[in-house]
């Protein structure tokens, strides 16, 4: 048949990066990847981009309108909004980052030994995630700020703790299909040990979809620390953050309604950046995996 | 039928145990009490020695446990502890404008979010379904809080359509209703694109099922065939992923209710988790979590009615 | 009402990102009322693409070409609202797979209800009174039970009983019944096979029958097409066809048939070769590559349409009239 001649033309003319032209190659996707490494970037350089400090008070300028000196305008104390925003970026960014890694470790190595150990360990550990995840999100998270108190910390923690059970669910359900298959039982038959089936086997395999939920649940965290510092249980002032800026700003709605007219937008941009990004990855890598829900 | 409800009951009040339990033992094994927490450095002993009290804290924790849920099978929920108020009767007043709040928002992106799936099934690959594709995606990415700021700013602030907060005065319908579109608008939107792109997905995939060809065999009309032979059929997974994200549709709620200083569920707990009110949040999360799960059965039961093939499984 | 069927010069490709499939070209069938027609070939040979047409079925991507007649109104140039309302009304399908012809949500009796919408007529109690009686007659007993049960319920034989009660309830004009027995084990078969038998002496429409399986042809059918590779190739009455077949592809298709072996054999006759490739249909015979007593012009020339008699045709440069 002539598609079997056109998949073995293109594999004659296999191109580098194939994931990163198929990224390109779709407009939405590729304005996204544009956005996300402008949001990188924002983090990483922060100190150099901004003008002023983001945490320099000056009450003789507040809620100025936006102009030549503050682009952005400035906030109820007199602070540089533009300045503040891009470090917010560092605050969402890297408290995205570090929580979905702890989540995704956490969930990795609890997946693995629901999926790989005893059958009550698994029974236990099942009812676990089920209980985690039958708990509306929000509510435990709430619950966990009002034990701890609210912080940087708090939030990471609050993050880990409410995204592992889902993580741990799909890494369990990808061990137990590869744990019978039928190249895992032939290892053991050659007196493989578990650590080396784990290492070996396992867990490149089931890196993969993880990893693709990761960059799915990278909007939602964004949203999730933005949110929470916006009812003043996230990050605690005066550190910059998206959410703090938007709180500031609508208590200022009505005589500085460019607070959160710019307030907002960083948070929109990013949410829409890494979502799309997240679903063309999907469609690359694993079509099967569902779209996230809503935030 | 039945013992599948039972047995789905059983386990969801065995998740409830275990959550309380769980919430418990963490606000014992964490350093630091929490009446101290609550009051603060400068509290006097005689005080810190009565809020322990009142809280309970100077019993052990399983005793802890024993408690709470013996008085909460008596509608006792314990009593919130500045004003000292029955924690039941908070959580009463509160609910109902929070579950207004939710309903009115699944009930308003299913009714969006359903056709418009089905539009992009009758019309596939063609612009509109494109289009519809690319705007569920973009709603579902906004956070819904940024669309109640947004929506305040510009409905409530500059256009003065609406009012911007509170739930209405009691008794008037009319300022009620007016106080619930933008906050019902910013919950929905997401829902709206989450619900499209569901319905689209399994009705592509019932379309192609043999049944549907008989069905055009017959000269049935293609909105008979996509709104019975097909929905029907599509709707079952949908039912499911709506009532597990009911649970997400409460968070952004606490948001959502934040923005507009809505007096429901959400504004009660974030303020008890700002005060340090512990009866005020364990209660709370008591009752959303088990309306939460409540609300899983039902659409599990829901779903065994809608698809006999499952009703048949569970029947024996 | 009842009408004759005429498909002239009637041709169907599939346009595909691959290239076009020529699943059917230049077919010629007909049949009239009272008459049970064969269509029979193995898996490809276009048998779905014709009833697909017929049945006014054909997904989005396919191009027709020729012409089908129906009762003097040309199926093939009306618009498609006038086709729907041709579905179901006039022409009916009884379809392959009894396990998943009805929709699985809904009860059998809600379905029959659906089906028979051309009757404005009719009230749904009155509906619902002719499925009973039109169950009871196709051997469904219980049948006012049955109608409240979903499909899942009812076992195979008792699915393609209801499928054809479905397709009569719409008192059609041509019915057709794809492969109806195929997915059925013998037993089912035989009282499926016993089933139409029956219906073909009270029914007055046209019944087309679509088999690979030449032992329900023969038992069924006045007439039969023998079909290989999206064209005709020999068509006339059953016993011409199973006892004088001319077609060098028929013949060998008569041999392969087990049912017709004296005694039991080491190992079953096969046709050496595989089907031409559809998106290049070969310029001459289409059985050419197959054939066993090819001639000089089979590999460039298309065979010619040679009437054997008055209703017997072959298609094959070796055959005389």
């Amino acid at each position: 048949m002539s598609f079997v001649a056109e998949a073995a033309s293109s594999g004659q003319g296999r191109q580098r990066f194939p994931l990163l032209r198929a990224l390109l190659a779709d407009p939405f996707t590729c304005t996204a990847l544009i956005l996300v490494a402008g949001f990188l970037i924002t983090a990483a350089f922060a100190p150099w981009l901004t003008p002023y400090s983001p945490v320099k008070i000056d009450v003789l300028h507040k809620l100025q309108p936006p102009s030549a000196e503050h682009w952005f305008g400035t906030d109820h104390l007199g602070r540089d909004l533009l300045s503040r925003i891009v470090f917010g970026t560092r605050t969402a960014l890297t408290i995205a980052m570090v929580s979905v890694v702890i989540a995704g470790a956490i969930g990795l190595l609890l997946g693995l030994i629901a999926g790989y150990g005893p059958r009550w360990l698994d029974a236990l550990l099942v009812l676990t995630f089920d209980s985690l995840n039958s708990l509306p999100m929000i509510m435990f998270a709430l619950a966990i700020i009002t034990v701890l108190g609210a912080g940087t910390s708090t939030l990471i923690i609050v993050i880990a703790a409410t995204s592992f059970p889902s993580y741990a669910r799909l890494i369990r359900a990808q061990t137990l299909a590869l744990k019978n298959s039928d190249y895992i039982l032939a290892e053991r038959l050659l007196d493989a040990g578990p650590v080396r089936i784990i290492f070996v086997h396992l867990l490149p395999n089931v890196v993969g979809p993880l990893i693709i939920l990761l960059s799915m649940d990278i909007p939602v965290v964004i949203m999730v620390e933005a949110g929470l510092s916006f009812l003043g249980l996230g990050v605690r002032p005066p550190t910059p953050s998206w959410g703090s800026i938007l709180y500031d700003g609508y208590t200022s709605i009505r005589s500085a309604p460019f607070m959160v007219i710019f307030g907002g937008l960083p948070l929109v941009l990013a949410t829409l950046g890494f979502t799309f990004l997240g679903e063309g990855l999907r469609d690359y890598l694993d079509p099967r995996l569902k779209l996230r829900r809503p935030a | 039928m039945l013992t599948y409800a039972i047995k789905r009951i059983g386990l969801g009040l065995l998740i409830l145990t275990f959550v309380m339990v769980v919430m418990y033992t963490a606000v014992f094994l964490v350093p630091g009490d929490p009446a101290s927490v609550a009051l603060g450095p400068r509290a006097t002993p005689e005080l810190k020695k009565m809020l322990i009290e009142r809280m309970g804290l100077d019993q052990p924790v399983w005793w802890q446990i024993v408690e709470f849920f013996r008085n909460a099978l008596t509608g006792n929920l314990g009593y919130d502890v500045w004003s000292n108020r029955p924690v039941s009767t908070l959580v009463m007043e509160a609910l109902p404008n929070t579950l207004v709040l939710g309903i009115t928002s699944l009930a308003a992106a299913l009714l969006i979010g359903v056709p418009l799936g089905c539009l992009s099934v009758v019309r596939r690959g063609t612009a509109a379904d494109a289009i519809i594709g690319v705007l569920s995606v973009g709603v579902i990415a906004v956070p819904s809080f940024v669309v109640a700021i947004y929506s305040l700013l510009l409905f409530a602030v500059a256009l003065r359509w609406l009012p911007a907060i509170g739930a209405g005065e009691a008794g008037d319908l009319v300022s009620q209703v007016k106080a619930l579109v933008m906050p019902a608008l910013a919950i929905a939107l997401g829902w709206i694109g989450y619900i499209a792109r569901m319905v689209r997905a399994s009705m592509m995939e019932v379309m192609g099922e043999p049944h549907i060809r008989t069905a055009r065999s017959f000269g049935l009309p293609e909105w008979k065939i996509v709104s019975k032979y097909a929905l029907r059929i599509a709707i079952i997974p949908t039912i499911s992923l709506v009532a597990v994200g009911l649970g997400s549709i409460l968070s952004s709620a606490v948001f959502v209710e934040a923005v507009f200083a809505r007096p429901g569920i959400g504004k009660l707990v974030t303020d008890a988790v700002n005060t340090r009110n512990y009866p005020v949040v364990m209660g709370t999360v008591l009752i959303m979590t088990a309306i939460y799960v409540s609300i899983t059965i039902a659409a599990d039961l829901l779903i065994a009615r809608l698809d006999p093939r499952v009703r048949d499984v569970f029947r024996g | 009402m009842t009408g004759s069927l005429a498909a002239s010069d009637l041709s169907v490709r599939y346009e595909t990102p691959h290239g076009n499939v020529h699943a059917l070209r230049h077919v010629d069938i007909e049949a009239h009322p009272g008459e049970v027609i064969g269509i029979v070939g193995e898996s490809g040979c276009g048998k779905s693409t014709l009833v697909t047409a017929l049945a006014n079925l054909l997904p989005a991507n396919a191009r027709i070409e020729g012409s089908i007649a129906y009762d003097g109104v040309d199926l093939v140039n009306l618009d498609a609202h006038r086709r729907r309302l041709l579905r179901g009304d006039e022409i009916a399908l009884v379809s392959q797979d009894p396990m998943t012809a009805f929709n699985p949500v809904l009860t059998i009796g809600d379905q029959l209800v659906d089906f028979q919408h051309h009757r404005k007529d009719l009230d749904r109690a009155q509906k619902k009174a002719r499925i009973a009686a039109m169950l009871t007659r196709v051997g469904i007993s219980d049948a006012e039970r049955r109608m409240r049960s979903y499909p899942h319920e009812l076992s195979g034989g008792m699915r393609q009983r209801a499928a054809i009660a479905a397709a009569l309830l719409t008192d059609p004009g041509l019915l057709i019944a794809d492969e109806p027995t195929t997915a059925l084990d013998v037993t089912m078969e035989a009282q499926i096979i016993h089933l139409l038998r029956e219906l073909r002496r009270e029914y007055n429409g046209i019944i087309m029958v679509v088999s690979h399986h030449l032992g329900v042809i023969a038992e069924l059918c006045d007439r039969v097409y023998v079909m290989y590779a999206g064209e005709v190739v020999e068509g006339g009455e059953v016993d011409a066809i199973f006892h004088d077949a001319r077609h060098p592809y028929t013949r060998a298709l008569l041999a392969c048939d087990p049912a017709r072996f004296p005694e039991r054999l080491e190992r079953l006759p096969t046709i050496p070769g595989t089907l031409p490739n559809l998106t290049d249909p070969p310029a001459g015979c289409i059985y050419a590559s197959r054939c066993e007593r090819t001639l000089a012009p089979c590999h460039n020339v298309v065979p010619p349409r040679v009437k054997l008699s008055a209703s017997h045709i072959a298609r094959c440069h070796g055959v005389r009239g």
